[in-house]
C-alpha cells in the first residue's frame, strides 16, 4: 500500500489539524496522569455556550410576553438526559475566529437559508422553442433588439408589474427587488448584442479555459435564467418557481412582440416556456417525502458541483473546489433536507457544522500528500483506469490514515458526533482519492460504499449511525446495477433515491462527482447551463466563496433578502 | 322512445356502411367486446424504446435531462460510442429471450426504424399489480442486452446506458430517458384509474395515421374504458357510458355520419343543433314538454342516458365540421363550447355530459390560448386537468378534429408522435378499430 513519504507528511496539514484538537478540546489537561481528579468534565453546562446563553436570556423574555414557556435550556430537569459535553467552539475558514454549532442551524443562520433560497427561487428555461414558435407560427422575426425588448418588459413582470392587460394589483418593488432574468448565451457574437444587464456572460465570470468550454456546449441555444424573488419561495416553495418566472416569459414574449392575450398560439408559447422546455434544479419527490420541485430532496448530486462556483478546470485549485462543492453538498442535503424533513430541523448540524470549519474535513490532510501521491502514482489526475484494484488501494490508504489519528484522540469522538462524522469522513475521503485518482464518479461512490463497509468490519464495528451502516451494505450491492431503483449514474442520484443513506453517501456522491470531473479539467459536472446560471454576480448568495458567506452567517454579518420589512410597522 | 335505440344498435363505419345489425348494447362493453379488450391489452403491454435517441445520447454524454427538446445535462468524460443501430437486430433477440416467459408465449419484440417495440407477454400483464413494468422490464432489458452483447464491466460505461434509458429514476418519480409508452407513467397521473386516459391526443391522431372515425373510436375506447376502470361506470352510470361509447364513438346508427352529412349544406354549430334535435324527435328520445306563450319549444327526455348519447354524437359532428371547414383544430374547443352552449338554450334540456362536456370545452378554449398554461389541443390527455373534467366526452372530439387539422399547430402528431405512426403495423388493432369492434360485437 502506497504511504504518504516523510519530507511530505510535514506539509500536510494533518499536523495542524492535531494542534486544532488538542487547542480545542484543552487536550493538555489530561496529560498529567499522576493527578487523581481532573476537571476535565467541567464544562460548565449551558453557560460554556455564549449562544445558549443567549437563548436562555430571550426564552425568559418570550415566555414573559405570550405567557406560554418555551425554551428553558436553564432547567437542569429538562434536555440532555444523557449529560453535557463539551461544546467545542469552531475554528471558521476564511477569518481569525470561531462560532458554535448553534450558528450553523440553518434557522440561526441567514447564509445558510439564503443559498438554499437562491437554489429553490432559480428557474432555468431554453427559449430555442418559443422564438421558433414566435417565427414559425406567428411570422415574427426574432432579433437581438427584439431580445432585448422582452428582457425589459420580462423584467417588469417578473417584479410583479403588470403587464399585456389591464391594470391590476401590482407587487411593491421592494418586495422583489431580488427578483430578476438573465440570459445565458454560448455564441459570443449573439451576447455582445445583449443588453449586459440582462446577461450572464460567460466571458467575465469564467478563467479562458473553463468559460471556453461552457461557451461551446452551450453553443447557438438561448436559456433565460431568473431568480424569482425570496419571498416567493418563503411563502410557497420551489414548486412556485417556474410557474411565476414562466407566467412571466409568456407575458413578456406577448407584450414584446405584441400578441394578443387570448391569440391561439400563446398557448404554445406557454408550454414551451413553462413546461416543456423548463430546467428544472430539483424535481418532485416521491409521496412519503413529498416536496414540490426544487426542492433539495429533488436535486441531483451532480448539481452541487454545478452550482458551487470555485474555478475548474485548467490551473484552478482542484481540491479547493472539491471541498467547496462538498460543504455546498452537506449543507443544502445534510442539513436543510434530511435535517428538515427527516430530524424535524434537530440534529444534523452538529455533523455538518465540520464541512464549513478548519477542523473535522480532511483538508487538513493537505493538497500535496493527495495530489503528489495520485501524480506519483497514476502519472496524473485521472490517470488511473477505473478498477476494483485502485478503489480498494486508495480507500485502505485513507481509512488506516484516519483510523490511525483519531485511535491517537480517542476524545475527539466526543466532537464527532458519536462517530457518525469519521464515518463520513473516511466515505468523503476515499471518494475523493478514488475520483481524483480515475476521474470516474462511480468508482469513486463504490469507494465510498466500500470505506463504510470496511471500517465497520475491520476497526470500528458500527458506523455512528444506523442508517449508514445498513444503506452503505446495500449501496455496495447496488452501485453499478442495471435494476430500475438501483444504480444509475452517480451525477444524477440524489436523496430521493430510497437507497441514499444520509451521513455518508449523500456527501461522498457530491464529492465523488465534483472530484472525478475537477480531476479531468472539465468545466462542469451535469450541466454547463445550470454552472453557467449560478455565476450569477447578482446573486444574494455568493456561490464564488460559500464557506465564507456561511461564515458570515455565523458572525451574523450576512445580509439576506426577502424580509418583510417594506410591509411592516417600524420596530 | 323506441326501445330497439335504447338497448341495440347498429354499428357503421366511416364511409357510412353498415357493419353490424342490431347488436346489443352490452356488446360494446370494455369487459366484453374482444376487439377493445385487444386494443386495452396492447396499450397496457408495450414498452418503447427509441434506439437511436439511446446512441445519440451516449455518445454525446447527453443523459438526464429534463427538457423537452434538447438537454441541458451533458456528462463530461462519460460519452460512450456503441454501435447500437447497427446490431439493433441482435438487441431486439436478446431482448426477446430475456422477456419471454415461455418459448410460445405472446411475447413480442419488433423493431420499427429506430424503434424497438416490446410487447409484454400475458404472463407479466397478469402478474402485475399496474403497468410502470412496460417501462422498467423494457429499459432493464436493453440494459442487459447491451450489456452482454458489447461486453461491459462495471466501469465501462453501464452506468451511462442506464441513466439514458431512464434518466434520473429513481431520483425523478418517472423515468425521463430513451424509454417510453402508449400510457404515461403512472406517477404522472391526476387520480387513479385514469390510465387510459393518460394518451395524447396527438398520439390517438397517429396511432390511427389521422382517419378522422378511428381516431374517436380509439379515443373514445380509452376513454369510455377508464371509466370503467376506476367506478365510474357503475349502476346507473353503466348504460349512460356504453351509450356514449357507441354513438359518440363508434358511429352507432350512422347518427354521426348522418349529422355532419345533413348539416354539410349550413355547416355551423346551429346546423348541427337543428338535425340533433330533429333526429332525436323522429325516434322519440325526446318529446315537446311545453310550448311557451312566444311559440318556443321546451322538451323532455324519457330516456336520459340515449338523450345524451345523442347530443354528445352532435358535439362530435360539430366539432368534425369546424374543424374540417376551417382544417383547423384550434377551434374545436370552441365549437363544443358553443354547441352546448346553444343545446341547452334551444332545448331546455341537459348537455353532453350534463354540464360537464360544457365546461370542460371551456376550460379547455381557456387552455388552449392562455398566458396560464395550456398548450396546443394536440398536447392534451384526458386525464390533464383542461380535459379530466368530462370522462369520455370532449377528449374523442378533439382526438377526430387534430386529424383534419392542416398542419396550422407546432405541435403537431407529426412532431410530437412521429414515432407512432408507424406502429399500425405491428398493432392489427389499431388499423380498422370500427370494423373490429362491431365485427366483435356481433359474437
Amino acid at each position: 500500500m502506497e504511504k504518504p513519504e516523510k519530507s511530505e507528511s510535514k506539509d500536510t496539514g494533518y499536523g495542524n489539524m492535531i494542534k486544532d484538537m488538542q487547542s480545542m478540546y484543552n487536550l493538555e489537561k489530561l496529560s498529567d496522569i499522576s493527578k487523581k481528579t481532573t476537571t476535565f468534565y467541567e464544562f460548565g453546562g449551558w453557560k460554556q455556550s455564549k449562544a445558549k446563553s443567549e437563548f436562555v436570556r430571550s426564552a425568559h423574555e418570550i415566555a414573559k410576553e405570550r405567557g406560554i414557556p418555551g425554551y428553558q435550556g436553564d432547567r437542569e430537569d429538562l434536555g440532555v438526559p444523557l449529560g453535557q459535553r463539551y461544546l467545542a467552539p469552531l475554528k471558521l475558514v476564511g477569518v481569525d475566529a470561531y462560532g458554535e454549532i448553534d450558528d450553523f442551524h440553518d434557522i440561526n443562520n441567514a447564509a445558510i437559508q439564503q443559498a438554499c433560497d437562491d437554489i429553490k427561487r432559480t428557474s432555468i428555461v431554453s427559449l430555442d422553442m418559443a422564438h421558433r414558435v414566435l417565427e414559425q407560427r406567428i411570422g415574427v422575426t426574432v432579433t437581438p433588439e427584439t431580445i432585448n425588448h422582452y428582457l425589459e418588459c420580462k423584467n417588469h413582470s417578473i417584479a410583479g408589474g403588470a403587464l399585456a392587460q389591464e391594470h391590476m394589483a401590482e407587487i411593491n418593488p421592494l418586495m422583489t427587488k431580488d427578483s430578476y432574468s438573465k440570459m445565458i448565451i454560448g455564441n459570443k457574437e449573439l451576447a455582445d448584442q445583449i443588453d449586459n444587464r440582462f446577461l450572464i456572460s460567460i466571458e467575465d465570470e469564467f478563467s479562458e479555459d473553463q468559460g471556453g468550454k461552457l461557451a461551446e456546449a452551450i453553443g447557438d441555444h438561448i436559456y433565460q435564467v431568473s431568480r424569482i424573488p425570496t419571498i416567493a419561495v418563503r411563502i410557497a416553495d420551489g414548486g412556485i418557481t417556474h410557474r411565476w418566472d414562466n407566467t412571466s416569459t409568456s407575458l413578456g414574449l406577448v407584450a414584446a412582440y405584441n400578441l394578443g392575450g387570448g391569440y391561439s398560439a400563446v398557448s404554445d408559447l406557454v408550454i414551451v416556456a413553462k413546461h416543456l422546455q423548463t430546467v428544472q434544479i430539483g424535481t418532485v419527490t416521491w409521496p412519503r417525502r413529498a416536496r414540490a420541485p426544487n426542492e433539495p430532496g429533488g436535486v441531483p448530486v451532480g448539481y452541487m458541483g454545478d452550482i458551487c462556483q470555485t474555478p475548474m478546470g485548467e490551473g484552478s485549485d482542484v481540491l479547493k473546489y472539491v471541498f467547496d462543492a462538498g460543504a455546498l453538498g452537506a449543507m443544502y442535503y445534510e442539513l436543510v433536507w434530511f435535517g428538515g424533513y427527516m430530524a424535524g430541523g434537530i440534529g444534523p448540524t452538529t455533523a455538518i457544522a465540520n464541512a464549513f470549519t478548519g477542523i473535522g474535513n480532511i483538508e487538513g490532510l493537505g493538497s500535496s500528500l493527495i495530489t503528489n501521491m495520485i501524480k506519483r502514482k497514476y502519472g496524473g489526475l485521472a490517470g488511473a483506469e477505473p478498477s476494483f484494484d485502485v478503489i480498494r488501494e486508495l480507500t485502505q490508504m485513507i481509512c488506516f490514515l484516519f483510523m490511525e489519528g483519531l485511535d491517537r484522540f480517542p476524545v475527539m469522538l466526543e466532537h464527532l458526533w458519536g462517530g457518525a462524522v469519521r464515518q463520513a469522513g473516511v466515505a468523503i475521503g476515499s471518494a475523493m482519492l478514488v475520483s481524483l485518482a480515475t476521474g470516474n464518479s462511480l468508482a469513486g461512490v463504490i469507494a465510498s460504499n466500500y470505506a463504510f463497509c470496511h471500517v465497520m468490519k475491520e476497526a470500528w464495528g458500527r458506523g455512528g449511525f444506523g442508517a449508514a451502516d445498513s444503506l452503505e451494505y446495500v449501496m455496495m450491492g447496488n452501485a453499478a446495477s442495471m435494476r430500475p431503483e438501483e444504480g444509475n449514474l452517480p451525477e444524477l442520484r440524489g436523496p430521493n433515491m430510497s437507497m441514499i443513506s444520509l451521513p455518508g453517501h449523500i456527501d461522498s456522491s457530491v464529492t465523488a462527482c465534483a472530484a472525478a470531473h475537477a480531476a479531468r479539467g472539465d468545466a462542469w459536472v451535469l450541466s454547463p447551463v445550470v454552472k453557467v446560471a449560478f455565476a450569477d454576480p447578482n446573486l444574494t448568495f455568493d456561490f464564488k466563496n460559500i464557506r465564507e458567506e456561511v461564515t458570515k452567517g455565523v458572525l451574523r454579518e450576512f445580509m439576506p433578502e426577502g424580509d418583510r420589512d417594506p410591509i411592516k410597522p417600524a420596530r | 322512445m323506441n326501445d330497439d335505440n335504447a338497448n341495440t344498435v347498429s354499428m357503421y363505419g366511416d364511409r357510412g356502411e353498415l357493419l353490424a345489425e342490431n347488436v346489443p348494447l352490452d356488446s360494446l362493453s370494455p369487459y366484453k367486446n374482444e376487439a377493445m379488450k385487444n386494443i386495452l391489452y396492447r396499450f397496457k403491454r408495450t414498452g418503447i424504446v427509441n434506439l437511436h435517441k439511446l446512441e445519440n445520447s451516449l455518445r454525446t454524454g447527453e443523459v438526464g435531462g429534463m427538457i423537452g427538446v434538447g438537454s441541458e445535462c451533458i456528462v463530461p468524460g462519460r460519452e460512450l460510442n456503441l454501435p447500437i443501430m447497427e446490431r439493433r437486430e441482435e438487441i431486439a433477440e436478446e431482448v426477446k429471450k430475456m422477456i419471454e416467459v415461455g418459448p410460445d408465449d405472446d411475447t413480442q419484440v419488433d423493431l420499427l426504424n429506430k424503434l424497438l417495440v416490446i410487447q409484454l407477454p400475458s404472463a407479466c400483464v397478469n402478474l402485475a399489480t399496474d403497468y410502470s413494468q412496460v417501462y422498467l422490464i423494457s429499459a432493464t432489458a436493453v440494459a442487459h442486452a447491451l450489456v452482454k452483447i458489447f461486453d461491459l464491466g462495471v466501469f465501462d460505461g453501464v452506468d451511462m446506458i442506464k441513466s439514458a434509458l431512464l434518466g434520473r429514476y429513481p431520483q425523478t418519480t418517472s423515468p425521463t430517458g430513451c424509454v417510453s409508452a402508449l400510457l404515461s407513467f403512472p406517477t404522472t397521473l391526476e387520480g387513479t384509474g385514469n390510465a387510459y386516459r393518460s394518451v395524447s391526443v396527438n398520439d390517438i391522431a397517429a396511432l390511427t395515421n389521422k382517419r378522422t372515425f378511428y381516431a374517436a373510436a380509439l379515443g373514445s375506447v380509452l376513454e369510455h374504458a377508464a371509466a370503467f376502470e376506476c367506478g365510474d361506470a357503475l349502476g346507473p352510470y353503466r348504460r349512460y357510458h356504453l351509450l356514449g361509447l357507441g354513438y359518440q364513438g363508434l358511429n352507432a346508427n350512422n347518427l354521426v355520419y348522418e349529422f355532419i352529412k345533413d348539416s354539410r349544406k349550413g355547416g355551423k354549430v346551429v346546423d348541427v343543433i337543428d338535425e340533433v334535435l330533429k333526429k332525436a324527435l323522429e325516434d322519440k328520445v325526446i318529446h315537446v314538454k311545453k310550448t311557451l306563450p312566444s311559440g318556443f319549444d321546451m322538451y323532455a327526455a324519457d330516456d336520459i342516458p340515449l338523450w345524451n348519447a345523442y347530443a354528445a354524437a352532435g358535439q362530435m359532428a360539430a366539432a368534425i365540421i369546424n374543424a374540417g371547414i376551417s382544417r383547423g383544430v384550434q377551434g374545436t374547443p370552441s365549437a363544443m363550447l358553443f354547441y352546448n352552449d346553444l343545446l341547452i338554450l334551444r332545448t331546455g334540456l341537459p348537455s353532453v355530459d350534463f354540464g360537464r362536456a360544457h365546461g370542460t370545452s371551456n376550460n379547455t378554449e381557456w387552455l388552449t390560448h392562455s398566458i396560464y398554461g395550456g398548450g396546443g389541443p394536440g398536447l392534451f390527455k384526458g386525464e390533464y386537468l383542461a380535459l379530466k373534467g368530462s370522462k369520455g366526452f370532449v377528449f374523442p372530439c378533439i382526438c377526430a378534429a387534430m386529424c383534419l387539422d392542416a398542419g396550422t399547430q407546432i405541435f403537431s402528431p407529426e412532431m410530437t408522435s412521429e414515432n407512432k405512426f408507424g406502429l399500425r403495423n405491428i398493432m392489427p388493432e389499431l388499423k380498422n378499430p370500427l370494423v373490429d369492434i362491431a365485427e366483435a360485437a356481433k359474437n
